[in-house]
């Protein structure tokens, strides 16, 4: 149940109109984005700790036991060195999660430690299996083709004592084997081998069809040890602390500042911001799809059992209106906050109801100030002058509310307003502009609590035909605002009297223009409260997301109260 | 310790309903032989090198003797330290160092071994045929006895055609070593087959490349094992991750040669794909990646791709390419010099392999047709190389039209030329 006030006063045929049409207003987004850095690598270390190339400690095959290059080691045990690569695949098979980093399976993906030879899962060889240098295998034997068919990995078949390579290397230890007929006279005391009597004798055909069979570790066509990532899985490993959600997607954004799944750049501290002061109180404002800026503002409170929503939806064609519609929010919310802290009077219901329309003034002067400080501002650079100037800023803003000069004609900052006092059942609402609030009760009908401040609205008031105004080229401009050139500081104002439990939502334009009618609007509504599980922030980034699926043409703000609860 | 960077070259700014986004990434690594954790090739701890040279009956002679010289020189590049062994290929693959019946497969250089490795190639002599497969598994054999962590890297030179092996076995053979080394392949003449040894070196991150005189063999492989000694960082991986909903239509090494990664992914995550680079010394190379995603509203910006460098499993380097759409035709006309430049490159090795392949098919209408491509392509991209390479074939009538006449006098020697350099490309003139 609503009661209206505040619209006594008539409209004329030379409505002062604010601002251009309204969605779609302002320009497209491409000629300001140019002014952002372009792209451009960024260098490793550019934000995260610098990550350099592993050191070779790891890699470092001097602490592998055995090596075969160290002739010191060898002589008198040749079988020894074929144990290197072992010592973790019987040690560490359990224990592997304490120290050792785990190894993807290149084949069946399964995790192990990777120091594991093989992979439990499948038994594929696995990188750190490196095959252990044996002593005496495959191609020292005479037999030729037949040797190599002992698999190199299989170490104990490399180590086999009567294999004749092996004899060959016992008889000769040496690491580079024994030239035992060189004609150069290094006869059987050279370390180096006997380069043999017949190439042909010594020679290897590898039969290619059964690779397993020469030796070639891993299964052909299977991904390549080289290829098995073992760490960085895990996308959000490269993230820092205080991860982000997409505004897009919900998706997590990674520390370059974009979306890990759809790729959506994380939205600046003005561009998506969000408030939830109470568990029954939330809100999201966002910059949209299509425009650069965000110059919705949302300033959302509580005190006591009550609390304070206050929505602003800066004017494009404005300058500095991102700034003008936060100043306006945070001015209102204040005043409604104290308030909301003074003692009830008699006649609570309009001393509540004046203050939110009053509290539209003190966010013009506000809004005013900001245009004022930018004025300044901006004289000042041109002057080179005083040291006092930034004290001046709020004086001359002022000035210019009182003489009604505005500060930059059509470019001095100005802002919607719509605001909600809740204090037990009651609801006092307050807007100038087309920023609206609604009322979902759960059970009931679903109500508009506002009467936008549009071109259109104001001449349907005055008997316009509702299709004529609406198809008119300034139907959406706006006819009240806040700003140093605002027309009318008279706010709309609707008392409400919740009975039952529902929710109330405040919205800038960039929501209703793909929803305007409460009943569908509540649709959305419950279904966004349902997604969220009855979180209201959340609920509010649901229909944020919804607008900007819709095109995300216009800045979004959503802020939800649960009451009657 | 080694860096790396990563750099975008992209128009970012899309006009309205477009999809496709094409970016050229160019990494760059530095440092790599600097320091002192890093260092590999002060030790040579880290490396495994196998020299492959053919020793079949066609090699009897200068061939031969040059390929042994150069494997010689070659032995005197890898520094102490470095594990390496020496092959000799024929129609079988034999160890010539450590010799056939030495205990181990793989040793470590030192002086001892280098000139012991030496009298041992000197011994070689050319017999039997050509089968290239052998030559391939011997040596992952060999590599296979190797530590955990260690590069490996072949040099594989050869001058026949892989004759005595059934045709598939060789593919087989890339195909179960791949992944396992890398291998530069070399040709020296012109009786082997630039398509046979260019799958081996592209298989196997390594290069590809003729050898017209077998004088030149000694040079060349010395410079090939220096560079090998100075690619210190083992296995980098480019990883590429495209949003939700993108298609990645490919990934091209563009520089300092052309290869095609796309069929290389190694899938990370749904998103996500890796694309194995081998190891890398200080240097640069470029890549060339295309994104289709979703179109957006005019204003909207996003990602379409990260490109980075991942070295032992840590992001070592990360591009990031953008797209905005905008309806300022000022930003959104714009080409990429970068990329048209590599987009030319690219068409140009292809019109040039095609063009040969027409003209050893008979079909000369087509050979001109896609030579004359060539040269206009390589004359706007300015590829000098190429467009000399190329005019050793055809007789250029008009490079800014592309008019050509195929030479009736062009050597083998010239096409294989032409053939194996085709995949060189030049850099973006800044
Ligand atoms: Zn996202
Ligand atoms: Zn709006």
């Amino acid at each position: 149940m609503t009661t209206e006030s505040g619209q006594d006063e008539q409209p004329t045929q030379a409505l002062p109109a604010r601002g251009a049409v309204r969605p779609g207003e302002g320009a497209p987004g491409g000629g300001a984005a140019g002014a952002e850095p372009a792209a451009g690598g960024i260098a490793a270390g550019a934000g995260e700790p610098a990550p350099g190339i592993v050191a070779a400690t790891t890699d470092e095959p001097a602490a592998a036991p055995g090596e075969p290059g160290e002739p010191a080691a060898a002589p008198d045990e040749p079988g020894e060195p074929g144990e290197p690569g072992e010592p973790a695949a019987s040690a560490d098979t359990d224990g592997a999660t304490a120290n050792v980093p785990s190894l993807a399976c290149p084949v069946c993906g399964a995790l192990g430690p990777a120091t594991d030879s093989f992979c439990e899962a499948c038994g594929t060889p696995l990188r750190a299996s490196a095959v252990p240098p044996a002593g005496g295998q495959a191609s020292a034997a005479p037999a030729g083709p037949a040797a190599p068919a002992t698999p190199a990995t299989d170490p104990v078949g490399a180590q086999t004592p009567d294999d004749p390579g092996g004899a060959a290397g016992e008889a000769a230890p040496a690491p580079f084997g024994t030239p035992g007929s060189n004609p150069e006279g290094l006869a059987g005391a050279s370390p180096f081998g006997t380069p043999g009597s017949a190439a042909g004798g010594h020679a290897v055909a590898y039969p290619v069809g059964d690779p397993a069979a020469a030796g070639a570790p891993p299964a052909p066509g299977a991904p390549t040890a080289a290829a098995a990532p073992a760490v960085g899985h895990d996308p959000t490993a490269t993230l820092g602390p205080g991860v982000r959600e997409c505004s897009r997607c919900g998706g997590t954004i990674a520390s370059d500042g974009y979306c890990l799944e759809c790729g959506e750049r994380a939205a600046l501290p003005r561009d998506h911001f969000r408030s939830a002061p109470a568990p029954w109180l939330g809100g999201v404002c966002d910059r949209g799809v299509v425009h650069t800026r965000n110059e919705d503002a949302m300033a959302l409170a509580v005190s006591g059992g009550g609390a304070v929503l206050v929505v602003c939806d800066g004017v494009s064609s404005a300058r500095d209106s991102d700034v003008a519609s936060l100043a306006a929010c945070e001015a209102a919310a204040t005043e409604l906050l104290a308030q909301l802290d003074r003692t009830p009077g008699p006649e609570r219901e309009q001393q509540l109801l004046d203050a939110v329309a009053r509290a539209a003034v003190t966010a013009n002067t506000a809004v005013v100030a900001t245009g004022g400080a930018a004025a300044h501002g901006a004289a000042q650079q041109g002057s080179a002058a005083g040291a006092d100037a930034a004290e001046g800023a709020d004086a001359a803003g002022a000035d210019a509310a009182l003489t009604g000069a505005a500060t930059g004609g059509e470019d001095s900052p100005s802002c919607t307003y719509v605001a909600a006092v809740v204090e037990g059942p009651v609801v006092a609402v307050a807007w100038l502009g087309d920023s609206r609030a609604y009322w979902f009760p759960d059970a009931g009908t679903p109500v508009r609590l506002t009467n936008d401040h549009s071109w259109a609205a104001e001449m349907i008031a005055l008997g316009m035909p509702r299709a004529e105004a609406e198809a008119a080229r300034h139907a959406h401009a706006i006819t009240r605002w806040l700003g140093a050139d605002a027309p009318d500081l008279a706010a709309g104002t609707t008392l409400l009297e919740v009975a039952d439990p529902g929710w109330l939502l405040l919205c800038s334009d960039g929501l209703w223009n793909y929803c305007s009618e409460p009943e569908p609007l509540a649709a959305l509504v419950r279904q966004s409260v349902q997604e969220a599980q009855g979180d209201p922030t959340e609920s509010a980034a649901a229909l944020v997301r919804w607008a900007n699926g819709q095109g995300g043409r216009d800045n979004v703000t959503a802020a939800l109260a649960r009451l009657g609860r | 310790m080694a860096t790396f960077s990563a750099e975008v070259f992209s128009n970012q700014y899309v006009p309205e309903g477009a999809t496709d986004v094409h970016a050229i990434v160019s990494v760059t690594a530095s440092g790599s032989g600097s320091g002192a954790a890093g260092d590999y090739g002060a030790t040579g701890a880290g490396a495994a090198e196998i020299i492959i040279f053919d020793s079949s009956g066609s090699m009897s002679g200068r061939n031969l003797q040059s390929a042994k010289y150069a494997a010689s020189v070659a032995v005197d590049q890898i520094v102490d330290g470095t594990w390496f062994a020496i092959v000799a290929g024929s129609h079988v693959a034999t160890r010539v160092f450590p010799y056939p019946n030495a205990p181990v497969q793989i040793v470590r250089m030192e002086p001892a071994a280098r000139a012991e490795a030496k009298r041992a190639i000197e011994r070689v002599t050319a017999t039997g045929g050509t089968a290239m497969s052998s030559w391939l598994m011997l040596a992952d054999q060999i590599f296979a006895t190797v530590p955990a962590g260690v590069r490996k890297h072949a040099i594989l030179l050869t001058d026949g055609k892989n004759e005595s092996e059934p045709a598939g076995n060789l593919q087989r053979a890339i195909a179960a070593v791949q992944g396992h080394f890398q291998c530069d392949a070399r040709g020296v003449g012109d009786r082997w087959i630039v398509e046979e040894v260019r799958q081996i070196a592209t298989a196997l991150l390594g290069t590809v490349d003729l050898i017209a005189d077998p004088s030149g063999i000694p040079a060349d492989f010395e410079r090939l094992m220096r560079a090998s000694m100075a690619r210190t960082v083992n296995d980098a991986q480019l990883r590429v991750w495209a949003p939700q909903g993108a298609q990645l239509l490919f990934v091209r090494q563009v520089a300092p040669t052309l290869e095609d990664l796309t069929a290389r992914r190694i899938v990370v995550n749904p998103l996500t794909g890796d694309y194995p680079t081998g190891a890398w010394g200080d240097e640069e190379r470029e890549y060339h990646v295309a994104v289709r995603v979703p179109s957006r509203p005019l204003g909207a910006e996003q990602l379409v791709a990260r490109v980075q460098v991942v070295v032992g499993g840590q992001v070592a380097a990360s591009g990031l390419v953008k797209a905005t759409w905008s309806a300022d035709p000022s930003l959104t006309a714009r080409i990429s010099p970068e990329v048209a430049h590599y987009t030319g490159q690219a068409e140009l090795a292809s019109v040039i392999q095609e063009g040969l392949a027409a003209k050893a098919a008979g079909d000369e209408a087509t050979a001109t047709v896609k030579l004359g491509r060539a040269v206009q392509l390589a004359q706007q991209t300015g590829n000098d190389e190429a467009t000399s390479r190329l005019r050793r074939v055809v007789e250029i009538d008009d490079p800014e039209r592309g008019t050509v006449r195929l030479r009736r006098e062009a050597s083998r020697l010239d096409e294989m030329a032409l053939d194996t350099g085709s995949t060189k490309t030049t850099r973006v003139r800044k």
